[in-house]
C-alpha cells in the first residue's frame, strides 16, 4: 500500500487547508493521477483535481508532488521512491478546491504577450516558408503545454504579481524568434520594463520543474539581449 | 539603440560587474604587488596610494561597486509588490546613500594624497 497525504481545502467553507490520508494499493506502473482516480472512485468522491488528456499533453494535472511541481499523469509512483506521497496544489496560486488552483493570472499574462503569429506581409501563394534552422530555434518553446509548473515555481512571480512569468516569456520568445513573425518591435515593447523579462533573476526554478524539459531562462535571456540591443 | 530604464540598468549592471573585476585586478596589482618580491607593508601601500592615478582607479572601483550593489538592492526591492509602488522613492534614497558613501570613501583616499592626519 502507498500512503497519500493530500491537501484538502474548500475556499467556500474552510479557513485553513488540512491534509487527509488515503491508502492506495501499490500497483506496477501506477501514476499519481491513476492513484487519484482510485481515491475518487473507491475512497472519497469529494476530492477535487483537474485532469484531461492523461498523457502529459494538456498540462491540467500540474500539482506539487513530494515537494516538487510535477504533472500527476507523468509521475509514476515507483519513480518517487517513497511509500508516502504528499500532494498539494501548485504553490503561489489561489486554491479553489483541494488540488485545483485559480489560473486566471497565469492566462491573463499569457494573453498579454499576444501568443499568436503576427504577419502583416502579403499572404504568399502557398505557405509562409521556414528553414529547418529557423524552426530549430523555436523547437523547444513550441513544446510548452502551459501547465503553470514554471510560473508557480518562480520566486519572482510569487512576490511580484505583475511579473509576466517564465511561461508567458517563453511563448513571447517563441513568437519573437519565429522567422515568419513581423511584430518583433511590438513584442519587445511588451516584454521590456520592470515587470517583463528584466524581472527574471535566472534562478532556474522554472527549468527544474518543466515536464517538457524546456529552459525558460534561455528564452528570457535571449529576450533581455534583444531588448537591450534593439 | 533605444533603451528604457529597466533594460539600461540591466545592461549597466553587467558592464559594471566586468569593470569591477578588471579594476580590482589593477588595484590589487598596483597597490600590493607592483614591487614583486618585496614584503607588503602598510608604509609601502600608503606611499603608492599617494599617486593620483591610484586615487582615480580606487575612486572608480568605489563608484562602480556602489552602483552595482545599490542597483542590485533596487532590483531586489522591485521584486516585491509592497515595495514596487515606492520605486521612485527607493531609487532616490539609494542614489543619496550611494553619493554619501562615495564622498566618504573618496575623502578617505584623499587623506593619503594630501597627508590629512
Amino acid at each position: 500500500m502507498v500512503t497519500f497525504k493530500i491537501a484538502r481545502f474548500d475556499s467556500d467553507k474552510d479557513k485553513e487547508p488540512r491534509f487527509q490520508t488515503y491508502e492506495v494499493p501499490d500497483e506496477k506502473e501506477m501514476s499519481v493521477l491513476e492513484a487519484l482516480f482510485y481515491i475518487v472512485e473507491n475512497l472519497d468522491g469529494s476530492l477535487a483535481f483537474r485532469y484531461s488528456c492523461r498523457g502529459a499533453v494538456c498540462g491540467s494535472c500540474a500539482m506539487r508532488i513530494n515537494g516538487q511541481n510535477r504533472l500527476a499523469c507523468q509521475t509514476l509512483i515507483k519513480k518517487l521512491g517513497s511509500t508516502t506521497i504528499t500532494i498539494s496544489p501548485l504553490p503561489h496560486l489561489p486554491v479553489q478546491k483541494d488540488l485545483m488552483v485559480d489560473m486566471e493570472s497565469f492566462f491573463a499574462k499569457y494573453e498579454k504577450i499576444k501568443p499568436y503569429l503576427i504577419n502583416n506581409d502579403p499572404i504568399p501563394d502557398k505557405e509562409f516558408k521556414q528553414s529547418f534552422k529557423e524552426r530549430a530555434e523555436i523547437d523547444e518553446m513550441i513544446n510548452c503545454i502551459l501547465c503553470g509548473n514554471c510560473y508557480s515555481a518562480c520566486t519572482m512571480a510569487a512576490t511580484n504579481s505583475d511579473y509576466l512569468g517564465p511561461a508567458a516569456l517563453t511563448k513571447a520568445y517563441r513568437f519573437y524568434a519565429d522567422s515568419r513573425d513581423t511584430a518583433k518591435a511590438e513584442r519587445l515593447r511588451i516584454i521590456d520594463g520592470e515587470d517583463g523579462a528584466f524581472r527574471c533573476h535566472t534562478l532556474f526554478n522554472c527549468a527544474e520543474v518543466c515536464p517538457k524539459n524546456i529552459v525558460p531562462t534561455y528564452s528570457i535571456q535571449k529576450l533581455k539581449g534583444a531588448a537591450c540591443f534593439k | 539603440m533605444k533603451y528604457n530604464k529597466s533594460s539600461l540598468l540591466w545592461l549597466l549592471q553587467r558592464i559594471s560587474a566586468v569593470l569591477i573585476f578588471s579594476a580590482l585586478g589593477a588595484h590589487i596589482w598596483k597597490v600590493h604587488y607592483v614591487e614583486l618580491g618585496q614584503p607588503i607593508l602598510y608604509a609601502g601601500v600608503a606611499l603608492r596610494l599617494k599617486d593620483v592615478m591610484t586615487l582615480a582607479l580606487d575612486s572608480s572601483i568605489l563608484f562602480l561597486g556602489l552602483f552595482h550593489g545599490l542597483n542590485g538592492v533596487r532590483m531586489v526591492a522591485l521584486d516585491y509588490d509592497f515595495l514596487k509602488k515606492h520605486d521612485r522613492l527607493i531609487s532616490w534614497l539609494l542614489v543619496i546613500v550611494g553619493a554619501a558613501f562615495f564622498i566618504l570613501g573618496v575623502r578617505g583616499l584623499w587623506a593619503f594624497l594630501i597627508n590629512i592626519k
